[in-house]
């Protein structure tokens, strides 16, 4: 049986930098994302996932050997997203060594490119994003992470991307990004009771502690964090940190 | 010990992150793209992704299939098969009509072929997954760490080892999938140590040492 998966978010700036978002919006410099994954190395973290969200240009020499060095170094599986636009592009990173692509559900509603992957790849090897909020009555919705605009509710979208082959779903709670105020823990609630595919919560984490919490929930196969796993708690200084073997239980 | 060891490389998967985590054990890597260094090495790594028949027939291509039995047999050269490489330690696939090495006796099945799997795995079986001991050396190696290793595995199909004593570890609660299989100076891990952190390190390092 798999083990269930706490995933450090590495967002990647237009000069490889590593930075961190808040609601989207504002971003925290962090530091050079190589020597970041080389500290998530020494910390033994399960996954990470690498997103490009400056829309780095994934034939750009510069770029790949960049992600090239990345995926050399990694100790542990790499998932990759942001401006995967055809299959070359997907060859072109898994080339390198990534185990896994992201596509915001904004992709998957734009374009068959998805899908597409998902046939040349397999399910295991494709991730959706779904980028969500809240609105003022309660109901929640799929997101476009650029235009701000929304898409469909957040129940349906899980569904879209189950039936078009996605191998797992990351909940990515706008509103809750870079905030450390919390996972929405409700998100799940909102979802169909039978869904199968791997999901993870993203969005708020605060502590080590409510990660391993929030593992608890059969629903969850794991939870994913740009800020707690990269920030100290207090200060909020640059400060990588992972909970170890023994405080998870493994 | 294996201080030279030899990677196959000939496109089947990348191999940046197995080359960095070997030369993090002190040995030196040549990377094999055809049999001209194969004298040159104390040990070959077979790594590979992807489809049984792509693996075999771009070794082949590579003109590194007949030399690699050869060396593996003849002169006792041991060996590593790493995830796809491990499956072509043995005689042949459900995945492909190609005929595997015949190093360690045993066919690949589907996974599917194990029925209901559901709450111990999924096919594709992709993830952290702990394992247990099958055979003394097995059982000895994972005691050394307490029993609590765990590796990263990516594979829909499963070595069905034709002996099982030659199994060393099957994966936890599906006692039927090989984790990793030694016969003699021949081995393979389903798991992929170089994504392994250091529960890989110390399954390279044996293998370096001659210990798995």
């Amino acid at each position: 049986m798999t083990i269930k998966r706490l995933i450090p978010v590495i967002q990647l700036d237009k000069d490889f930098q590593a930075v961190k978002t808040i609601k989207f919006n504002k971003r925290r410099y962090v530091g050079d994302a190589l020597n970041l994954l080389k500290i998530y190395n020494e910390l033994g973290v399960d996954e990470v996932a690498i997103w490009n969200i400056d829309r780095l240009i994934l034939s750009n020499d510069e770029t790949l050997d960049g992600l090239s060095e990345m995926a050399a170094e990694a100790r542990m599986p790499l998932a990759f997203g942001g401006m995967l636009q055809c299959i070359a592009d997907v060859d072109r990173v898994i080339s390198l060594g990534f185990e896994k692509v992201s596509f915001s559900y904004s992709t998957w509603c734009r374009d068959d490119t998805p899908e597409a992957v998902v046939k040349v790849l397999g399910s295991s090897g494709v991730q959706a994003v779904i980028n969500y909020r809240k609105d003022l009555f309660g109901r929640y919705f799929a997101f476009c992470h650029r235009s701000g605009g929304r898409l469909e509710r957040l129940s349906v979208a899980v569904n879209d991307v189950t039936q078009r082959g996605a191998g797992e779903i990351i909940l990515q709670a706008i509103d809750r990004d870079g905030m450390r105020v919390g996972l929405d823990s409700a998100v799940l609630d909102e979802l169909d009771r039978d869904i199968k595919v791997p999901l993870v919560n993203a969005g708020g984490l605060r502590t080590h502690a409510e990660s391993i919490e929030a593992l608890e929930d059969k629903r969850l196969s794991g939870v994913a964090s740009g800020t707690c796993f990269t920030f100290s708690s207090e200060r909020q200084g640059v400060l990588p940190s992972y909970p170890d073997d023994f405080t998870r239980g493994l | 010990m294996r201080n030279n060891i030899g990677v196959v490389d000939v496109g089947v998967g990348n191999v940046g992150s197995l080359c960095r985590s070997l030369a993090d054990l002190d040995v030196n890597v040549t990377l094999l793209t055809g049999p001209a260094a194969l004298s040159s090495v104390d040990g070959i790594v077979l790594p590979g992704v992807g489809s049984f028949d792509h693996g075999v027939r771009s070794i082949k291509q590579a003109g590194l299939w007949e030399p690699i039995k050869k060396a593996v047999v003849e002169d006792d050269l041991p060996i590593l098969g790493i995830c796809l490489g491990m499956q072509l330690l043995g005689n042949g696939s459900e995945e492909g009509s190609e005929k595997g090495l015949g190093l360690i006796p045993g066919d690949i099945k589907h996974m599917s072929t194990l029925g209901d799997l559901s709450g111990q795995a999924t096919i594709p079986n992709m993830g952290w997954c702990r394992v247990e001991g099958c055979s003394d050396k097995g059982r000895s190696f994972l005691d050394s760490f307490n029993g609590k290793q765990r590796y990263y595995f990516v594979h829909s199909y499963y070595f069905h080892a034709a002996d099982q004593s030659n199994v060393l570890f099957s994966i936890e609660g599906v006692p039927e999938v090989t984790a990793a299989i030694r016969l003699r100076h021949v081995s393979g891990f389903q798991f992929h140590p170089e994504k392994s952190h250091r529960f890989g390190r110390s399954a390279l390092d044996a293998w370096v040492r001659g210990a798995l």
